[in-house]
């Protein structure tokens, strides 16, 4: 979809017409899924945040200006994101027994698994990091773009994402998959 | 949009020397492969459709108009500063006006009186402000005990927890 057809999709979004929010569901879901899943390392999470998103979507898209409804869309879900966090960072400290049922939900069922790898790499990198890469991959997001919706220097995210990446590729050659 | 090998690399060459610059673009590249080659799982058609029709009741309920929490703090500070400034401008036009001679004439005498009468309104005065001060006293050694005890402060912190974590108040 060009950006002239996507602008005049959201249009119809704006307007309230829920066949346009199916179809920027049927472009949009599986990227923001997979963003989510990326980052939490689990379907249920994943699947509730997207869900989350995208009823937020309607009360917000009235105030999209216009500029890239990717990054737009991408920095709703890294706030989203943070907020999950933040929440579960709360109820661990509250509920231990709770971060021990967490943590076995994320535990590998099959050690050589290239996928349950990967999850666990990225569940070793900062999170900071981990979510730059990741909007890197799934927003689709330039490094000026990523460094202006971050407000800092574009170097500083150039370094931050080379660093990230190349533990994860670390951590994946350890897990002997590449 | 994504830059390109070459473009990354042209980047990065305004931090550093090229062969370093190369080698870096190179490696953010091999990474973006490796994930390409392992997309995260799909979502059902099933889900799919469960998000859709979510989002259709969402629609079907007006958006309604929140004020998000900043302009509410907003609205409160400049109310209470408009009801200081009235306050502050209300005690100094007052105490510009001059005190009629008369009238501090007729309060002398209960300074004068006071030594030889206790019913004298300053006596009765004092005994009120003592006997509020006592029972301010009293609250503050109750307050003072509560927060004491642990076991009323760590009650009070879980239940403040549970709130937290089971609500979505603090999200604004």
């Amino acid at each position: 979809m060009n950006p002239e057809q996507l602008n005049n999709l959201i249009e119809k979004c704006k307007a309230g017409q829920s066949e346009a929010f199916n179809e920027l569901i049927d472009l949009y879901a599986n990227r923001c899924f997979g963003f989510f899943y990326r980052l939490s390392g689990s379907r249920d999470t994943a699947e509730d945040l997207n869900s989350e998103l995208f009823v937020k979507l309607v009360e917000k898209i009235g105030s999209w200006q216009g500029s890239s409804f990717d990054s737009w869309l991408f920095t709703i879900a890294g706030n989203l994101f943070k907020d999950h966090l933040r929440s579960q960072y709360r109820q661990r400290k509250m509920l231990a027994e709770k971060a021990k049922t967490v943590q076995v939900e994320t535990t590998p069922e099959k050690e050589n698994d290239m996928e349950i790898r990967l999850q666990q790499a990225l569940g070793r990198l900062e999170p900071d990091i981990a979510e730059l890469i990741m909007l890197r991959f799934y927003a689709d997001l330039s490094f000026k773009e990523l460094a202006e919706r971050r407000n800092e220097p574009i170097g500083t995210t150039l370094c931050k994402i080379h660093r990230g990446m190349k533990k994860l590729r670390e951590l994946m050659q350890v897990g002997g998959v590449l | 949009m994504k830059e390109n090998k070459n473009e990354l690399k042209a980047l990065i060459e305004q931090f550093m020397d090229s062969q370093e610059a190369a080698r870096m673009a190179e490696e953010i590249q091999e990474a973006q492969e490796m994930l390409a080659a392992m997309p995260a799982p799909r979502l059902s058609d099933q889900s799919l459709d469960a998000l859709k029709q979510r989002v259709s009741r969402r629609l079907a309920v007006p958006v309604r108009t929140v004020r998000p929490a900043a302009t509410i703090r907003f609205y409160l500070s400049a109310a209470a500063a408009l009801l200081l400034a009235t306050t502050g401008w209300v005690i100094f036009s007052n105490q510009k006006t001059a005190i009629p001679v008369e009238l501090i004439a007729s309060t002398a005498h209960i300074w004068e009186d006071s030594a030889a009468s206790d019913s004298n309104p300053v006596n009765t005065l004092m005994a009120k402000i003592e006997a509020v001060a006592g029972q301010v006293e009293s609250v503050q050694d109750k307050t003072l005990k509560w927060f004491e005890d642990d076991s009323n402060l760590s009650t009070e912190i879980e239940s403040l927890e549970v709130i937290a974590s089971s609500t979505d108040f603090w999200k604004g």
